[in-house]
């Protein structure tokens, strides 16, 4: 018992530690999908100044990207603060 | 010097056109860094890819964390550190991609990619070229046989510098040949 009780006073700082680390790694998740809507944008006004044929496939490949950080966002929301 | 979708130079390009591409303008040499110059960031990201797994090995050995970390944050971290190295992957290679090289009939157009806010395109007429001196530098670039070209111009901009491109001379010699059949 007293050694139950010295591992949840040990745990019980940590529990505020760990709901600040999850707000950070929403943040920069959050940043992360702004940084996606960037390369769009980068992206879409780079190949409009040259076009390649590479240009289709990297538009798309943008696109898809940002939406793969938009759905980590919501699976970081759901799964570190479900 | 093809890297599939990826050139560094293409001889005579029929399917790209840039923004301010005059009618009877064609493009002749399409540049960019040799793909070689990409080795040292990709080298950092195989490194960065296998760091976590490098750390959790050591951690089992050494036993350097010693509390418990909630599993979904662990998971979670994991993934934003690959996503911190996509980041690095898509702004190393757009940085590279982007940065392009155009000698066409009638112009030398130098498109730079800085980062992901900022970019800019110079075009100098082939006639405002006064002279080009090639470089070729280092191991790697005797290998592979790229440098850089820079390029005297009488134009507002007085320097174009064309970066760790392929074959220099080559591309020095098609500049010049350029000019000489413009000026007949």
């Amino acid at each position: 018992m007293i050694v139950e009780g010295q591992v949840l006073s040990a745990m019980n700082p940590l529990q505020g530690v760990w709901v600040v680390a999850n707000f950070w790694i929403l943040i920069l998740a959050a940043l992360y999908f702004v940084f996606s809507l960037i390369v769009i944008r980068q992206i879409h006004l780079m190949t409009e100044i040259v076009m390649t044929e590479a240009a289709p496939i990297m538009r798309a490949f943008s696109i898809i990207h940002a939406g793969l950080a938009l759905g980590i966002v919501i699976l970081f929301i759901g799964s570190l603060f479900g | 010097m093809s890297l599939g979708f990826f050139p560094s130079l293409i001889d005579c390009p029929t399917k790209i056109k840039f923004a301010d591409q005059e009618k009877d303008e064609v493009i002749e040499l399409f540049l960019r860094r040799h793909w070689v110059t990409n080795l040292s960031w990709l080298v950092l990201t195989i490194l960065a890819i296998a760091l976590p797994f490098i750390f959790t090995k050591i951690n089992e050995v050494l036993k350097l964390v010693q509390i418990t970390v909630p599993s979904q944050l662990v998971i979670s971290a994991w993934v934003l550190w690959y996503m911190l190295v996509v980041a690095y992957i898509l702004e190393n290679f757009l940085h590279w991609y982007f940065n392009i090289y155009i000698v066409t009939n009638t112009h030398l157009v130098d498109i730079n990619f800085y980062n992901l806010l900022s970019r800019d395109a110079t075009e100098v007429r082939l006639e405002d070229v006064q002279s080009s001196k090639p470089q070729v530098q280092g191991v790697l670039g005797s290998l592979f046989n790229y440098g850089d070209l820079t390029i005297e111009t009488a134009a507002e901009r007085q320097q174009i510098h064309f970066a760790d491109v392929p074959k220099p001379d080559f591309v020095r010699e098609r500049i010049q040949d350029l000019q000489e059949t413009k000026e007949r």
